[in-house]
């Protein structure tokens, strides 16, 4: 049975903020609202090495979610193929949904009055096209599509890169000065 | 041998990537994106003659389909509220910011009439124009300037940035590229000073990543712990501004260990042996102390460039912003050559030949036009020779020269400048620069709104968008044989005109009108798109909207390089003709721990400035919503144990301190940052400009002029 995943390679994502524009721009989103935002953390020491990464942070779609639990009018539901979407007809902006998101995936419109996520562009993704973010991505860090395919995928990717070292770059110095 | 691209996009989806299908009643225009130094193919969506949708276009080869923030957010250029619709003229006293509207005819007899005053009364080299980083309009510039007789132009860039490069890469081997050839899969990426993905290449910068991805190697050198640092393979935080002799080390070490490509060097460069000896003078444990690399990091990074291939070191910025600017670039260029990375697959690109107008050309920007008499008196042209002689690539003044000029009438009174497409705000010592530009007697600003040079203008003049142009765009910048078409797709908004219309309407009035052919932007168009055999409305009825020739290689097997001696030029005649040594030196900042210590007491901290952002572009699109809400504030980057000396603490306002001035910032600790280094980005107004900092004092680099932006001193207080 289908079901969409949304994967994020950190090793590629580099901060370009590309995907905050494109759901901005595909979502008419107002100002101050991102459903997508990227997370700088860092440079900081990590077990004793510098780290520093970018963690793009939306819904995570999840597959027990604690906002269908906690929506007290029914505004979430869960579509078989794995998107989370919210009824902005039903959401009455209690917030509560919010208070138990730990993703900080839920914001809240204060404009509209209601909270909104990320929608995986399902009106998109029901015409054959990508989520916005993951179009736009330059790095291509961003992965979409039915999770057992996209995982086939990695495994070949990672495969090939692991192939593509092998050979010519770890020549010792000194046994092949061209 | 044409290759196209072994490097392409990482597949991701099971979906393949394919532009929205347009909506009924929705149009959809191919054109080229100019957010940045541009040329990303671009899917414009427009309804109603509103743009409602931007998109890459997946089948253009730069890009392949990708924009960055800034070309998704483009749309907001075009509607944001503050735009400058219609020419404005100033009534009350200079600063007040008040303002009229006026014709447009009235705007251009009015420069015209007060420019052939100035010129009457105190001779054409009092008019001196201005302008920022490239906007595509600026090949313009030099050949209006050298019709109207003005040998006074200057850039907030130019000798800091692409000056020192270009001047020495073109000495060197004869041409340069400012990027090399990601496309086929270089196996060694150094990235020395530069953020390549995150500036106005993120189309490039990409393909950083997706090369990695493909196992090359990442050598990083940079003071900062940047996102390319943290995946690189060797990271060397180098002391600000000491890089000369880090690449002179490299060179030692390459050069000794006879990692270098003999064949190469021995059938095709001049003065090797020059070289070989100048560079026994910077061995990696000398150089180790100077530059705080280690000396072992500095002999693993060497040898891993040179014996990795293809290999390709590209350019960056921050190698232009201090006096050492012209030596590092040559030791850069000798290094791509000496490795035998020159025009090959994969590595350092040399311009292929396409047919079409070269408009940086000494022809196309009417050199010969200029008085032999007025080549003397730019200012700087009696030391500068690489910047403001016959002999540089670019012929322009020496922008602190300019400034003096204006403030003091010495050597003789500047007293008009028009900002063609500069803020303003990017000149080094902001604050003596504003006292500069409050003595003049008339000020032009053509731009798009309000800039720090704006509010003590005389008359604005509102330019158009590049969504409301049309334009070729050639890839000279990047070495690729192509031409792009930009079209209209919305007219231009209010009153507003595109750049090229401007000069071709002023040239009449000040009377060189016959040396200026063109009055349409359509018969400039025709013109450059003749010896491609079509023109402009053919172009932009062609399906691809796009030019391209075949890219060679290893070019130089038929024709040799593009210098005297037909090699590359290690030693070069024409650098020693100009007074200046041909082996680059070292030379360590005019201010900085060790040449000015006494400063260094009251300003302990090194200073360096200017890491860019990928949603700005310099001082530009802080006020697009979409873009200006992701960073708001300019910060300073402080290691936290240095900050908690100074009971600073991460988010506290402080001030940045130096001996021009102070700046207001916010303190962002950064583990990556060295303890005695700290960091303020560029491009913010008011009281966050960081040139309130930096220097336009002498002494600069003897060959560009360059003055110091990178590795001042300075000092952390909290506000």
């Amino acid at each position: 049975m289908l079901q969409y995943v949304l994967l994020v390679d950190l090793e590629r994502c580099c901060g370009c903020y590309a995907c905050e524009v494109a759901c901005k721009q595909e979502n008419s989103l107002a100002a101050g609202v991102s459903w997508i935002r990227v997370i700088k953390y860092g440079p900081v020491q990590v077990n004793g090495k510098l780290s520093m990464n970018f963690v793009p942070m939306r819904c995570r779609h999840c597959a027990r979610p604690s906002c269908i639990d906690a929506c007290s009018v029914n505004a979430i539901t869960k579509r078989s193929d794995g998107i989370v979407l919210i009824n902005e007809e039903l959401c009455t902006g209690c917030k509560v949904c919010i208070e138990v998101c730990q993703f900080g995936g839920l914001q809240f419109n204060p404009g509209k009055n209601v909270v909104e996520a990320c929608t995986m562009c399902v009106n998109r993704v029901d015409k054959g096209l990508l989520p916005a973010c993951v179009r736009a991505c330059p790095s291509r860090a961003m992965y979409f599509g039915d999770i057992n395919e996209i995982i086939e995928l990695r495994r070949k990717e990672q495969a090939a890169t692991v192939a593509s070292s092998i050979h010519t770059d770890d020549l010792e110095i000194g046994l092949d000065l061209r | 041998m044409e290759i196209r691209g072994q490097v392409l996009p990482p597949v991701t989806t099971t979906i393949p990537i394919k532009p929205t299908p347009p909506e009924p009643g929705v149009k959809v225009f191919k054109t080229c994106c100019r957010m940045g130094h541009g040329g990303c193919g671009m899917l414009v969506y427009v309804k109603d003659g509103r743009i409602i949708r931007i998109e890459g276009d997946p089948e253009h080869p730069y890009n392949w389909g990708l924009l960055c923030s800034k070309g998704l957010a483009a749309a907001q250029l075009v509607y944001q509220p503050d735009r400058w619709k219609y020419p404005q003229k100033r009534v009350g006293k200079r600063g007040e910011d008040k303002w009229k509207q006026i014709s447009w005819d009235e705007a251009l007899d009015t420069i015209a009439e007060k420019l052939l005053e100035i010129k009457r009364n105190y001779g054409a080299e009092a008019i001196s124009i201005s302008t920022g980083t490239d906007k595509g309009f600026s090949y313009h510039i030099p050949r209006f300037a050298n019709l109207i007789g003005t040998p006074n132009i200057v850039e907030t860039g130019g000798a800091q940035c692409f000056l020192p490069a270009l001047n020495a890469d073109r000495l060197t081997y004869g041409d340069s590229a400012f990027i090399p050839d990601y496309e086929n899969g270089p196996r060694c990426m150094v990235m020395w000073g530069t953020q390549q993905y995150i500036n106005n290449n993120l189309c490039f910068g990409a393909r950083i990543i997706w090369n990695k991805t493909r196992g090359a190697k990442l050598i990083v050198v940079d003071p900062r712990f940047t996102y390319l640092a943290s995946r690189a393979d060797l990271w060397l935080q180098v002391r600000p501004a000491t890089d000369t002799a880090l690449a002179l080390a490299w060179l030692n070490v390459i050069i000794n260990e006879g990692l270098y490509d003999k064949e190469f060097v021995d059938k095709w460069t001049v003065g090797f042996d020059k070289l070989a000896e100048h560079v026994q003078e910077y061995p990696p444990e000398k150089v180790a102390e100077i530059t705080w690399v280690p000396s072992e990091i500095i002999k693993q990074a060497a040898r891993m460039y040179a014996t990795t291939k293809p290999a390709i070191f590209q350019w960056g910025n921050a190698l232009e912003q201090f006096p050492n600017s012209f030596d590092f670039a040559r030791s850069r260029a000798f290094l791509r050559a000496i490795t035998g990375n020159l025009d090959v697959p994969g590595g350092e690109k040399i311009q292929s030949p396409m047919p079409g107008v070269n408009k940086r050309s000494p022809e196309f920007q009417c050199r010969d036009r200029l008085a032999e008499e007025m080549w003397q008196k730019r200012l700087g042209a009696d030391k500068y020779k690489f910047l403001c002689g016959k002999a540089a690539a670019n012929p322009e003044a020496h922008s602190p020269e300019v400034f003096q000029a204006m403030l003091t009438g010495k050597p003789y009174p500047i007293k008009a400048m028009l900002f063609w497409g500069c803020d303003g705000q990017l000149f080094a010592n902001i604050n003596e620069v504003i006292e500069a530009i409050k003595k003049l007697d008339f000020i032009v600003v053509i731009d798009r709104r309000n800039t720090l040079a704006s509010k003590f203008a005389d008359v604005l003049l509102p330019v158009s968008t590049f969504l409301e142009q049309d334009n070729i765009f050639d890839y000279l910048r990047c070495g690729l044989p192509w031409v792009s078409l930009r079209q209209k797709v919305i007219e231009p908004m209010g009153e507003c005109r595109q750049d090229d219309e401007i000069f071709f309407a002023l040239v009449k009035r000040l009377g060189v009108g016959d040396d200026y052919p063109w009055t349409t932007m359509e018969e400039h168009l025709d013109w450059q798109l003749e010896p491609h055999g079509l023109t402009f409305k053919q172009f932009k009825e062609s399906e691809k909207g796009f030019l391209e020739y075949p890219v060679k290689y290893r070019k130089y097997e038929e024709n040799g390089f593009k210098t005297p001696s037909g090699k590359v030029e290690i030693y070069s005649s024409r650098i020693e003709q100009e007074g200046y040594n041909s082996m680059p030196t070292y030379r360590e900042p005019p201010e900085s721990p060790i040449s000015t210590p006494e400063v260094a007491k009251d300003y302990p901290l090194i200073l360096i400035t200017g890491a860019k952002y990928p949603m700005f572009f310099h001082s530009d699109y802080r006020q697009l919503p979409w873009l200006g809400e992701i960073v708001k504030e300019n910060v300073v980057e402080i290691h936290p144990e240095t900050a908690s000396k100074l009971g600073v603490n991460d988010g506290d306002p402080v001030f940045v301190e130096s001996l021009r001035g102070k700046v207001k910032v916010k303190a962002k600790f950064d583990e990556g940052m060295h303890p005695q280094v700290v960091h303020v980005y560029q491009g913010w107004p008011g009281e966050a400009n960081v040139n309130q900092l930096t220097s336009n004092k002498p002494p600069y680099d003897p060959a560009v002029g360059t003055y110091q932006l990178r590795g001042l001193l300075c000092r952390v207080k909290k506000a």
